[in-house]
């Protein structure tokens, strides 16, 4: 739901816009209308340019204001164009009539200066904000495709993938031939020593091997465990639920009750 | 019960699930030619010396192999080479049917399930290994066992990376190869070998001394350590040389490998096994080699194995494989066969005969 304040900036900042635009076409009708030259009384000149400059400082401005969730100072960075165009505008009507020697260098370098100042800051920022935006929705919706992908995958669905690989692995002799090679009875064509025939030596070293149980787990994803505390649990359950009334003979009035009624 | 088996090219081991327990049965995978006389014999039969006899040739087989071989100056003869079955020797599958079938022993009950380990093919050679896998499974099937190969560098994972949910690089190695495996949740993403191992190492540094290959074994394995400094000209010095050849060369390998995957983004801890890595200093260096590798996973530790010389610690590298395709095994047959599994034993010796059954619990929830 759009708020009163984003409406109201919404309106404010068509208005400028739309007044800029009138201002700037007023200072281009009127300078037709006097046919203007460079010639042209300083009068008339600088009504057009004052029209004209403030007509775009204010549709420069009504852009800015346009401009949805803009960054941070953005509001500070056009005040503060707008504050300098008006100084140059107001240097520039205030100068200009004037003529020589006022308005000559550097007065004129200065007031271009200002205006140029609040001209760059006002189209600069129109120009950064609205650029970052865009980069900003790209990846934006570049991250909303990536979540659609994830997303068609399920965890279940992923999770059994993995199981099947793993699966896989521990149980296909992968890259090993399948044939077995059948041999035939032979005798040795030797004799075996004493030696031989007595059985191995052993080296016999203390490991419960904690890896088996490691192993099949990673393998198959399940783990046999002792719970006896499940156990008990599950016992006195199956014993509560399998006498339900029993303690409803033996407690309070109500057996004495019981015993009246069976007595008569 | 299963058992695990681990066929390297310098040890053949076997190990087997006591009650608690693992016995692992060792033999070396050797054997030295001699001349039989009536004296030698009545002198092997007395020092309980495996042998084989034909004709006038006598077979010692075993650790008295070496032993003989360092006391004659004789060359030892190695079934296998390489991690595989050697095809240089005539006399290689004989010797190493009768030590596979002495270190196994006949199955307890019918069809008893065993994992072999078998290397990944190599990387940096034309070998296959697919007839030495073929082989070593006929050889056990004969006896009466259904068997199941395994990638050696997953063993390790199995053995080591429990604590890690088996995630993590598992590096084995071995006298004849290198094997290396990346495993993420006990699934292989990497798997490949390298040629070169203990006995490469040993090769190197006899044609740089100008030594006997055996004596070079036999100073590796008694008095050589990769943490102290060594004297110029030596053959400790040699050895620390090669040996940090071959963990570059493996690490430069397995980084290659890694660059050709799309490995996950996980914590990946390294545990390395097999013989060679029995020298003192060889995690210290691994480590430091493994730091200076730009790895393009993260690596959360090196596994560091405790090493026993009494031979009374199962996480001794030596065994570690035997005991990772011990637990393959363990966990196919408890999948296989619900009811006799470690835990449900272990469950229904806790339990009296009035209690519940075990709950299963599922971790999809």
């Amino acid at each position: 739901m759009v708020s009163m304040k984003s409406k109201i900036s919404h309106y404010f900042a068509s208005m400028a816009l739309l007044s800029g635009f009138l201002l700037a076409l007023t200072g281009i009708v009127y300078a037709l209308s006097v046919n203007l030259t460079r010639r042209s009384d300083p009068g008339e000149i600088a009504i057009t340019y004052g029209f004209i400059g403030f007509g775009l400082s204010l549709i420069l401005t009504g852009i800015n204001l346009m401009i949805k969730n803009p960054k941070e100072y953005h509001l500070h960075i056009v005040g503060t164009g707008l504050v300098l165009n008006f100084i140059g505008i107001g240097a520039f009507l205030a100068l200009y009539p004037q003529g020589y020697p006022v308005w000559v260098y550097p007065n004129v370098t200065y007031v271009a200066a200002v205006y140029a100042a609040g001209v760059c800051l006002l189209a600069g920022n129109a120009f950064a904000n609205t650029v970052l935006i865009q980069i900003e929705e790209r990846a934006r919706q570049l991250s909303e495709i990536e979540s659609e992908k994830i997303k068609s995958h399920s965890e279940d669905e992923i999770e059994k993938e993995v199981q099947r690989t793993l699966e896989n692995a521990l149980t296909n002799k992968d890259g090993f031939s399948k044939f077995n090679m059948a041999l035939k009875d032979t005798e040795y064509d030797f004799i075996l020593g004493k030696g031989l025939m007595e059985s191995e030596k052993k080296v016999t070293v203390r490991d419960d091997i904690p890896e088996v149980e490691n192993l099949k787990f990673a393998s198959t994803g399940k783990h046999v465990a002792l719970d006896e505390g499940l156990d008990s649990t599950s016992l006195l359950l199956a014993r509560a639920t399998s006498t339900p009334s029993r303690g409803k003979q033996t407690k309070g009035i109500f057996n004495s009750k019981t015993k009246f009624f069976r007595r008569h | 019960m299963a058992k695990g088996l681990d066929v390297g090219t310098m040890n053949i081991i076997c190990a087997t699930k006591g009650n608690g327990s693992i016995s692992f049965s060792q033999q070396r995978n050797a054997f030295l030619e001699m001349e039989s006389n009536d004296l030698t014999k009545q002198m092997l039969d007395n020092g309980r010396v495996l042998y084989t006899q034909r004709g006038s040739i006598i077979n010692v087989l075993g650790e008295d192999a070496f032993k003989f071989a360092n006391v004659f100056n004789k060359h030892i003869r190695r079934p296998m080479k390489q991690g595989i079955i050697s095809p240089e020797e005539k006399d290689s599958i004989p010797m190493i049917k009768l030590i596979i079938e002495r270190v196994l022993g006949l199955p307890e009950k019918k069809d008893e399930l065993l994992y072999i380990s078998v290397p990944a093919n190599p990387v940096d050679n034309q070998l296959n290994v697919l007839y030495h896998g073929k082989t070593v499974e006929a050889i056990a099937s004969k006896l009466g066992y259904v068997t199941c190969p395994i990638d050696e560098g997953l063993s390790v994972v199995y053995s080591e990376l429990g604590e890690s949910n088996f995630t993590g690089i598992g590096i084995s190695v071995g006298a004849g190869m290198t094997n290396v495996t990346v495993a993420y949740m006990a699934t292989p993403i990497v798997s490949f070998s390298i040629a070169r191992g203990g006995d490469w190492i040993d090769e190197q540094v006899a044609i740089a001394t100008g030594m006997a290959k055996e004596r070079i074994t036999s100073i590796k394995e008694t008095d050589f350590s990769l943490c102290g400094e060594h004297d110029l000209g030596s053959v400790q010095g040699a050895l620390a040389v090669y040996y940090d050849a071959l963990l570059t060369y493996v690490l430069q390998h397995l980084k290659r490998k890694l660059s050709e995957t799309a490995p996950p983004d996980a914590e990946f801890q390294v545990a390395i096994a097999g013989g060679s890595t029995r020298t003192r200093g060889f995690a210290e260096l691994f480590e430091r080699r493994l730091k200076e590798t730009d790895l393009p996973i993260r690596i959360s530790g090196v596994k560091k194995n405790r090493f026993n010389t009494s031979g009374t610690d199962s996480k001794d590298p030596l065994y570690s494989i035997a005991r990772g395709c011990l637990i393959a095994s363990l966990s196919k047959e408890a999948s296989l066969n619900p009811a006799s599994s470690p835990s449900s034993e272990a469950h229904s010796s806790r339990s009296s005969s009035h209690k519940p059954e075990p709950v299963v619990v599922s971790n999809k929830s």
